[in-house]
């Protein structure tokens, strides 16, 4: 049986396949969902390539974790409540990568728009397509969120749009990477490094409570998948029950989960590579 | 006639005057309640005080006694058998101490005796006594209304800030109030607050955060707020928690 977390996200726990999720109503459309996410390619990015290491992170221990829950739920503080404004209404439709295998890209583009939103920022739709695309060469390529994480850093990423220096959305041509978007897309920067904090190289448990401390301080982070073949953007860490937490996700697929909220519980919680932006340019 | 007169008379005599009755008023409502208040209390001692130099410490003379006096370092004096002339000290306080033996030549016993006298040299310092309230001259209310609002923080810190004042920064109720009462920007629909990370690159902004940013700060957390022009109404450390940031917001948000 599916379990809720709040009644209405649905949680993902170990006996049950994620991409086999659809959300009863009106938004499940059935439409065929995209992945993409590969392993990191070590060789091409060793580890500590971004200079803010995890070691940086003051870690909340696990004890701290249900009053730190329960004061974001008290004072309605996490990027949960900031993305459904205190309620069921989110700022924005979640972003969708149409089934092409750019959830790479869109994990860390979901995670550049909710920390804009965190700092008060005018909501500006972004295009992870812009920098997957640009990555790959207009193919349609997987790859692992550190590799979107890098080329944002650098480069930006590019708004939605058919207007000039836009990206139309869903396009892989590379005739939208012009001078003027590439000026537009260094609008929409991470400014702070990221932190590398992949589960390869560190303890996973270590992993775990990094994420779990990002998350608590409402710095999104961008987490791959290997059960799941998947890239998504974790939101925050949720008590689902007393004695039980999970990772609260905002996927990249139109229709899925609770205005693309899922709960993963579990085994299922775990990622198997991250990274969290902290600090994005203010325009 | 003449009765008519007497009365006459009498009406014009003053009454003699009654003696005045106190009355007893009482107090009642629901708004009367006893409570309990400080009361500071006085009390007087008398302190023997040198002013100046020489002074004598006696005891009675005594036969066939002699008198041992101990004055402390610093203190220059003469025995002169039971008197001792002290000609100089130190201020503060002093403790001349006497050890006193009288020889008893027909009992043929030696009897030992201790005296001690406390002095204070130099300009006895004020008691404490209590000092009345001064009274507190009231707020000047705060000129201006609140338009944009400004809190910059290290993202560094998050884990190590007290959880009250990490609270203010992403608190629902802060940010709806922000919401209500700062300015609409330009594009119509943002609110004129923004919550940046202190090294925020602000090079490509239009809205004028930059210039706010650039603003000379002594710690982070740190607030500014101005009016919609861009006067800046208050700037400094960011409350300790949601309630006195409200508190804050409210003196030019109201």
């Amino acid at each position: 049986m599916l379990g809720f977390y709040k009644g209405h996200i649905p949680i993902i726990d170990d006996s049950r396949d994620a991409y086999a999720l659809q959300f009863p109503g009106k938004d499940g459309e059935g439409k065929p969902v995209g992945y993409g996410y590969v392993p990191r390619d070590f060789v091409a990015q060793p580890p500590n390539t971004f200079s803010a290491l995890p070691s940086e992170i003051q870690v909340y221990p696990e004890s701290d974790w249900d009053a730190l829950y329960d004061e974001q739920e008290a004072q309605k503080s996490s990027l949960e409540h900031l993305y459904l404004q205190g309620g069921d209404s989110p700022a924005f439709v979640n972003l969708d990568q149409n089934g092409h295998g750019y959830c790479w890209a869109y994990s860390n583009g979901t995670a550049l728009m909710l920390a804009r939103l965190r700092d008060g920022q005018p909501l500006v739709r972004l295009n992870p397509h812009s920098v997957a695309a640009i990555i790959k060469g207009g193919a349609d390529q997987g790859g692992w969120c550190g590799l979107s994480a890098e080329f944002i850093r650098k480069h930006g990423m590019a708004e939605e749009g058919n207007g000039p220096g836009q990206w139309p959305l869903h396009s892989r041509s590379l005739k939208n990477d012009t001078a003027a978007c590439r000026e537009s897309m260094t609008r929409y920067m991470v400014t702070e490094d990221y932190v590398d904090l992949t589960a390869s190289v560190y303890d996973q448990n270590l992993s775990e409570r990094q994420v779990a401390t990002c998350l608590f301080n409402n710095l999104p982070c961008a987490v791959d998948f290997n059960h799941w073949s998947h890239s998504v953007c974790g939101i925050r860490w949720v008590r689902i029950e007393r004695g039980s937490f999970g990772l609260l996700i905002l996927n990249s697929w139109k229709g899925w989960g609770r205005h693309g909220l899922a709960v993963l519980q579990g085994g299922k919680r775990r990622p198997d590579g991250a990274v969290c932006t902290r600090v994005v340019k203010a325009v | 006639m003449r009765r008519a007169a007497v009365v006459f008379l009498l009406c014009l005599c003053p009454a003699p005057a009654r003696a005045q009755e106190a009355v007893q008023l009482k107090l009642g409502g629901d708004g009367v309640k006893v409570v309990e208040v400080d009361k500071v209390i006085t009390v007087k001692e008398k302190r023997t005080v040198v002013v100046s130099f020489p002074v004598t410490v006696s005891a009675a003379p005594l036969a066939n006694t002699r008198y041992n006096w101990t004055v402390p370092p610093g203190v220059y004096a003469v025995p002169r058998g039971a008197l001792l002339e002290v000609r100089s000290a130190p201020k503060g306080e002093l403790v001349i101490d006497l050890h006193q033996e009288t020889f008893d030549f027909k009992a043929g016993t030696l009897t030992n005796r201790y005296g001690s006298l406390t002095l204070t040299v130099g300009d006895v310092p004020p008691g404490p006594g209590p000092k009345p309230p001064e009274p507190k001259p009231p707020e000047p209310k705060p000129v201006g209304k609140l338009g944009k609002a400004l809190i910059v923080y290290e993202t560094a810190d998050l884990s190590k800030m007290p959880r009250p004042q990490h609270a203010v920064l992403f608190s629902k109720t802060v940010r709806d109030y922000l919401s209500a009462k700062c300015v609409t920007e330009p594009d119509g629909k943002t609110r004129a607050w923004r919550i940046f990370d202190k090294d925020v690159d602000a090079s490509s902004d239009t809205r004028g955060w930059a210039d706010l940013l650039k603003r000379p700060r002594q710690s982070v957390p740190w607030v500014v707020l101005t009016d919609a022009a861009g006067a800046v109404l208050h700037e400094g450390p960011l409350p300790g928690d949601v309630e006195q940031t409200l508190a804050l917001l409210r003196k030019w948000g109201e």
